[in-house]
């Protein structure tokens, strides 16, 4: 097992290596007015630096609550963290203030999500965006953080950046706003990157070049990812590691191989059954 | 169903035949939806329709249901085209072909009962079961809607709401089988739900085609979804149809780049086979393709 992730595994890291992200038995609750869902139950993983670990599962599995935990970004009320932590760089990040987390988001840790409308400002140009989350992280001046803005969504594929970078959110595809998206998650050289459902909501042949997108620049600046999906299709072609969640709990984890090879879980095994392939079964 | 609606099909003549179909939106910035789309369904097939987002699946479907005029080109069903035939006749060919969407609940009044939702089209075409003895007619035949599609005939009393996204799909369905159509177009039918009832409603739609012999115009843009349930495939782009084909060639030698294209975009759902399988070389020498 050992050997086997040492001779595959491409990045630098010594196996042995301290993870980088660790959840250790996170319970996530959401108490709404007449009843208690218990969204995340015990579930625990590790991400180590330069890895994928894929989260999956069907829809209500705890996949989002469980990625939102690790910044915070679960709305309170009515979510309530009823047990477990969250460490990052030694620090348990459940027990965070508000203003210490704000720190580490985006810079330490990222996020994208599905819909990038929901966290682009609809009514400011998406060159402007990219470009304050780097005053924000860096301090950079008005002029140096507009070049680097420009170099960041070259660097993400928008094509004919200048161009692009004083329109609205609203007036790209959504292919080019979901590349925005990654650029403003990337500019602050984050260490771990959170893709909750990042393709789903594309057509299939964005969807390759988004995944494409996101294991070069994940290769290009040592980052973890954490990628959230409903789709074992897409576990197989990009993930490491695979975690597969179903009713709140982890049911399954391991090395994408073993876990595709030899399934531990029954519903693991009815997922892999069920997922249509395109070879002819 | 009455034999004047019914007609045997020849043996060689399609059940559904497009020639030629365009449909433009819009005044001063045309947009043609569906441009010159030729097609033949036969009875008793599957014929999957696929492309991405906004080439103009649905268009072409509401098109073919009439439900849409088209801006030039003829839908026959059965033989007639219908664009000239008597309004009566188009009555009793439009019962002959429904529709089933990706979200039900959207197409459900949510304040309507299970049965009033089954039935509507009954009562709709049938007098036989209006009134008060019909009432009781129709529950009857609601109830055997259900169960021909896995559900309880017990719940006709509930609503929409009380009902997971893959049991109101099933409603939708029994209320589409509710006029013994020969014809159900699927509009991303399993689109909205997840792969483990999603992989239900299928079965269910394979078993229902065998039993009823239905034809079925079943439009995706998961190729997968589609290599599971199409005889032939239609590949749509921007409005045209590039690629017509049997399943198997369609998916085993694409004649159309734009389809290999979209092939070669499908995640593979093996990790020693996938983009990344170079990756895994060292563990894998001798198992990939
Ligand atoms: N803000 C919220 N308020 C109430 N319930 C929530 C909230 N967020 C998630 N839930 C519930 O928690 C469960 C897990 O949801 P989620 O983590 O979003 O699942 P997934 O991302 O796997 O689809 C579901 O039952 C969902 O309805
Ligand atoms: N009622 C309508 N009015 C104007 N444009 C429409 C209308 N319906 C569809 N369109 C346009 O026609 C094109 C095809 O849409 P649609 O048939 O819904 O595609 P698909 O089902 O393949 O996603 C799109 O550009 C869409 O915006
Ligand atoms: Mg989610
Ligand atoms: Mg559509």
């Amino acid at each position: 097992m050992t050997m086997d992730r040492q001779t595959r595994d491409q990045s630098h890291r010594p196996v042995d290596a301290e993870p980088l992200l660790q959840i250790k038995h996170l319970s996530v609750d959401f108490r709404l007015a007449t009843s208690v869902v218990h969204a995340v139950q015990d579930v625990s993983l590790t991400v180590h630096a330069g890895e994928t670990l894929a989260v999956v599962g069907e829809s209500g599995s705890g996949k989002s609550a469980t990625a939102l935990s690790v910044l915070g970004l679960n709305p309170t009320p009515p979510c309530v963290y009823t047990g477990g932590e969250i460490l990052f760089d030694g620090h348990d990040l459940l027990k965070l203030s508000e203003k210490e987390l704000g720190r580490i988001r985006g810079r330490d840790i990222a996020m994208v999500f599905q819909d990038p409308m929901t966290s682009l400002d609809p009514l400011q140009h998406v060159g402007a965006q990219v470009a304050e989350v780097l005053r924000h992280h860096t301090g950079m001046s008005r002029a140096e953080a507009r070049e680097a803005a420009l170099d960041a969504l070259d660097e993400v594929g928008i094509p004919d950046p200048a161009q692009r970078y004083r329109q609205y959110p609203h007036e790209l595809s959504g292919g080019l706003r979901q590349r925005v998206m990654i650029a403003t998650a990337l500019v602050g050289r984050p260490r771990v990157l959170i893709a909750d459902e990042p393709t789903t909501a594309l057509d299939v042949t964005v969807q390759r070049q988004i995944l494409d997108l996101l294991v070069t620049l994940q290769h290009k600046h040592d980052m973890a990812v954490v990628l959230i999906t409903h789709d074992l299709a897409v576990v197989a072609e990009t993930a490491d590691r695979v975690a597969v969640m179903n009713k709140g709990e982890v049911v399954e984890s391991g090395d994408v191989l073993d876990v595709f090879d030899r399934p531990a879980d029954d519903y693991t095994r009815r997922l892999l059954a069920v997922t249509p392939r395109l070879e002819a079964a | 169903m009455s034999p004047e609606t019914r007609t045997p099909a020849a043996a060689d003549r399609p059940l559904l035949e497009l020639d030629g179909l365009r449909k433009e939106f819009g005044g001063r910035n045309v947009n043609v939806a569906v441009d010159d789309v030729s097609l033949e369904v036969r009875e008793g097939e599957t014929l999957a329709l696929v492309g991405e987002s906004g080439c103009g699946k649905t268009t072409l479907t509401r098109l073919l249901l009439r439900l849409l005029e088209p801006t030039a080109g003829s839908v026959r069903f059965d033989g007639r085209d219908l664009a000239t035939v008597s309004a009566t006749e188009l009555r009793a060919v439009r019962r002959q072909m429904q529709v089933v969407l990706q979200d039900p609940y959207s197409s459900m009044n949510p304040r309507m009962r299970i049965t009033d939702i089954v039935a509507e089209p009954l009562i709709t075409h049938d007098p036989a079961v209006r009134g008060r003895r019909g009432r009781a007619r129709a529950r009857e035949r609601v109830g055997e809607l259900l169960e021909a599609v896995g559900l309880n005939a017990g719940i006709q009393d509930r609503y929409p709401h009380e009902f997971s996204g893959g049991q109101r799909q099933r409603v939708s369905i029994a209320r589409a089988l509710a006029l013994q159509p020969r014809l159900l177009v699927l509009d991303e039918p399993t689109s909205a739900l997840d792969v483990s009832v999603q992989a239900t409603v299928l079965e269910l739609l394979a078993e229902l085609q065998t039993r009823l012999g239905l034809t079925y115009v079943f439009v995706s843009h998961n190729l997968a979804v589609v290599r599971q349930v199409a005889d032939r495939v239609a590949v749509m782009r921007r409005g045209r149809l590039v690629e017509v084909g049997e399943a198997e060639q369609v998916f085993h030698t694409p004649q159309h780049p734009y389809t290999r294209q979209l092939l070669d975009a499908v995640p593979v759902l093996d990790p020693r086979r996938g983009r990344r399988a170079a990756e895994r070389a060292p563990r894998t020498s001798g198992e990939s393709r």
